[in-house]
C-alpha cells in the first residue's frame, strides 16, 4: 500500500525493526482495518464452548438479558441459577436495587416496579404469571418496568 | 471512554478472560474500574465498563462467560458513573 511504504500495518511486520519500541507504545497492538466479527468466527466456534450468537441461542444457555427503564445498562442472569422466583427477586434486587431508594421488591403488592419478560414468540408477559419451570422455558428477555407505564412492543 | 479525547482499539481475542482485559483498560485509560460482584456490579469505581452487543443493547461487562462476551460484544464503553445512574435514583 502507497500509504504505508514500511509496513508498519503488516501482520508479519518484524520485531527486530528500528520502529518496533513505538508500536509498544500502544500496546504492541496495530489496527489492521479488521472487523472483529470476521476474527472472532474463526477463533471461537472451533472452541468447544457453546457460546451464544443470538437470543434464541441465549436461551439454551440460560442467560438473558435484564433491562431497567431509565437505567442505561443491562445485565444478564442465569436463570437456570434459580430454582424459583423469589431468588430470581432477590438477585435482580441486588442487581438493580439501588436504582430506586425503596428498592424493586418484586412481586410484592406494594411495589412500584414489575417484572415482565418477552417469551420465544415475541410476547410480553408479567413473570409471576406462568409456573416457574414453564418461565425458564419459554423466557428470552426481562424488564424491570414501572407498574404505571404501558409496555410498548420492541 | 466518557471524557476521554479520542477512541481506542484492541483487539479482545489476545485476552483470555475478564481480569486480563480490566488490566488492560485501566492502563490505557489510566483508571481504576474496582472490584466485580456477580450481583452488585463494580463497586469502588465511578466508572463502569460496559459494552455493546449485537442487539445494540449496553450491558455491564463481566456478566456472562468470557467466550460469550467476545463472542457478541460490538464495542466497549466505559461510562461514568452519572451517566449510568438512572432517573429519580436515591444513591
Amino acid at each position: 500500500m502507497d500509504s504505508d511504504p514500511q509496513g508498519f500495518s503488516s501482520p508479519s511486520f518484524p520485531k527486530y525493526h528500528p520502529y518496533y519500541p513505538l508500536t509498544m507504545e500502544c500496546g504492541g497492538l496495530i489496527d489492521l482495518g479488521l472487523s472483529l466479527r470476521t476474527i472472532q468466527n474463526e477463533t471461537y466456534l472451533t472452541s468447544g464452548h457453546k457460546h451464544c450468537s443470538n437470543e434464541g441461542d441465549r436461551r439454551k444457555c440460560g442467560y438473558v438479558k435484564v433491562t431497567m427503564d431509565g437505567f442505561v445498562v443491562g445485565r444478564k442472569v442465569c436463570v437456570l441459577n434459580h430454582g424459583g422466583y423469589s431468588t430470581l427477586a432477590h438477585q435482580l434486587e441486588d442487581m438493580f436495587g439501588t436504582q430506586s431508594v425503596s428498592g424493586l421488591r418484586l412481586f410484592q403488592m406494594e411495589s412500584e416496579f414489575s417484572l415482565v419478560f418477552r417469551d420465544e414468540e415475541g410476547i410480553w408477559r408479567n413473570a409471576g404469571d406462568v409456573p416457574w419451570k414453564e418461565f425458564v422455558e419459554s423466557v428470552e428477555r426481562l424488564r424491570i418496568t414501572r407498574r404505571n407505564d404501558v409496555i410498548l412492543p420492541f | 471512554m466518557d471524557g476521554a479525547p479520542y477512541l481506542r482499539k484492541i483487539d479482545l481475542t489476545v485476552y483470555k478472560k475478564y481480569p486480563e482485559l480490566m488490566k488492560s483498560l485501566e492502563n490505557m485509560f489510566k483508571f481504576s474500574v474496582g472490584e466485580y460482584f456477580e450481583r452488585e456490579g463494580y463497586k469502588g469505581s465511578d466508572f463502569v465498563p460496559t459494552y455493546e452487543d449485537k442487539d445494540g443493547d449496553w450491558m455491564l461487562i463481566g456478566d456472562v462467560p468470557w467466550e460469550m462476551f467476545v463472542s457478541s460484544c460490538k464495542r466497549l464503553r466505559i461510562m461514568k458513573g452519572s451517566e449510568v445512574k438512572g432517573l429519580g435514583c436515591g444513591v
